[in-house]
């Protein structure tokens, strides 16, 4: 089975995108504590970002969306689940397309910061716009825009950095791209 | 670090109510925060909500979903009057208008719809077990394969906290005696252990599906089900009727 294969079973794809969403949920939970703010963030979006680079667009924008959307559901924050799967999901079929322009045996840095910086800008403008329309008014969400700009960029910089790793300790990961 | 689950067993109304009437009255509620009609509404309803939530799921966790909302609520009730200064002046400041009437509006309309909307979904994912709501979007149309890999997610997400804190541990003893690393310093390792120890069980589970039949014709089964016949009658019935009460206001202050 060559990487990328349009062939590839469909339990295959199945048993990938459950496991990575079950992946996003856990590393979703491992939060940054910001004492200065008495916030936090959370580190799904390196989860998001590893599987766009390493796995392919559409497995970032299933297990990326479905992810955070569980995230909210057990988290107690369940009202954002519908946000969360919309605007997360994007992200990551975004940052995956991008990703996939110049794959080749090196990791193609140039268009990773591309996918990186287009992920970001939909993350936070789809809350900005979410929260505007549906929950707290616009005051409210820009508050948050400067903690989704940093989640964001941070989870690039976090998946890209974990994509190279897994790589190079687990080369059949390729196998897996769709 | 616990596992996460937001599920909390009971015997309430809220528990006994069937999942497929859940999620509808679910979306019935929410649409109703967004339906334009008289100002009190929302409020009532947000105040129903808090009651129900007090009642079947106790009053203590009422408080613990109230405070958690409380610092957004807290920033809607400063910046929105600022961005609302229409309407007459309710408070002002060395000539400043700090509070008008339609800035006040305007906060108790985001407040409540925040509010409400949080202790809906408070209300039904607290009362609902996941499988059962994966069951319950099967009936509701969702393909088989979306919902094997939701099933799949809750099976993982257990296995995959206990690589996590195994990996953590594992690589504090590693570090212990080496140079102090930052949080990402620590973390980075510990996320590349447990991803890859995720990436390896895919194959394998793709052989236990195709071994189970997925990918055949003929029909599936399914060990988990649930009710039907009368008990999902009443339930449809009821749900029709709590839905046609919620619209009610709306329609005649039409």
């Amino acid at each position: 089975m060559s990487s990328g294969d349009r062939t590839q079973p469909s339990s295959l794809r199945v048993a990938a995108i459950g496991v990575i969403t079950a992946l996003v949920v856990v590393i979703g939970y491992v939060r940054v504590p910001l004492p200065a703010t008495q916030g936090i963030f959370t580190l799904a979006d390196i989860a998001i970002y590893f599987a766009a680079f390493a796995l392919g667009p559409w497995t970032a924008a299933i297990a990326g969306g479905l992810g955070t959307g569980v995230i909210d559901l057990i988290g107690g924050t369940a009202q954002y689940a519908p946000t969360s799967l919309l605007v997360h999901g994007l992200q990551g079929l975004l940052a995956g397309l991008i990703a996939s322009i110049g794959r080749g045996s090196r990791p193609p840095v140039v268009s990773w910061i591309f996918a990186g910086i287009c992920g970001t800008i939909v993350m936070a403008g789809g809350y900005l716009a979410a929260e505007t329309l549906l929950y707290g008014g616009f005051a409210k969400a820009v508050t948050e825009v400067v903690f989704n700009l940093a989640q964001s960029i941070v989870g690039a910089l976090g998946g890209g950095l974990l994509a190279v790793a897994v790589r190079r300790a687990y080369p059949p990961i390729e196998r897996l791209r769709w | 670090m616990a596992v996460p689950s937001a599920f909390l067993p009971g015997r309430s109304i809220l528990h006994r109510l069937d999942p497929r009437a859940k999620l509808i009255l679910l979306v019935a509620v929410a649409a109703c925060f967004f339906l334009p009609g008289p100002r009190w509404i929302a409020p009532a309803y947000t105040v129903f909500l808090a009651l129900l939530v007090g009642l079947c799921l106790g009053f203590r966790e009422l408080g613990m979903v109230l405070a958690a909302v409380v610092p957004v609520l807290a920033v809607i009730c400063v910046l929105t009057p600022v961005f609302r200064r229409g309407g007459d002046t309710l408070v002002a400041l060395f000539d400043v208008r700090l509070l008008t009437t339609d800035g006040l509006a305007e906060v108790l309309r985001l407040v409540s719809r925040f509010t409400g909307l949080t202790l809906a979904f408070y209300a039904v994912f607290r009362t609902l077990d996941m499988n059962e709501m994966v069951i319950s979007l099967r009936w509701f149309g969702l393909p088989y394969r979306a919902a094997l890999v939701l099933t799949i997610a809750f099976r993982f997400i257990p296995t995959l906290f206990g690589v996590y804190q195994s990996s953590r541990e594992a690589h504090l003893l590693r570090m212990s005696q080496g140079r102090r690393r930052g949080f990402f310093g620590r973390t980075m390792p510990v996320l590349t252990s447990v991803v890859i120890h995720a990436v390896r069980q895919i194959p394998s589970l793709a052989m236990a599906l195709e071994i189970r039949g997925f990918g055949r014709l003929s029909p599936r089964t399914s060990f988990r089900s649930l009710p039907s016949g009368r008990r999902l009658v009443a339930a449809l019935a009821l749900t029709g009727g709590l839905c046609a009460l919620l619209i009610a206001p709306f329609v005649l202050a039409l």
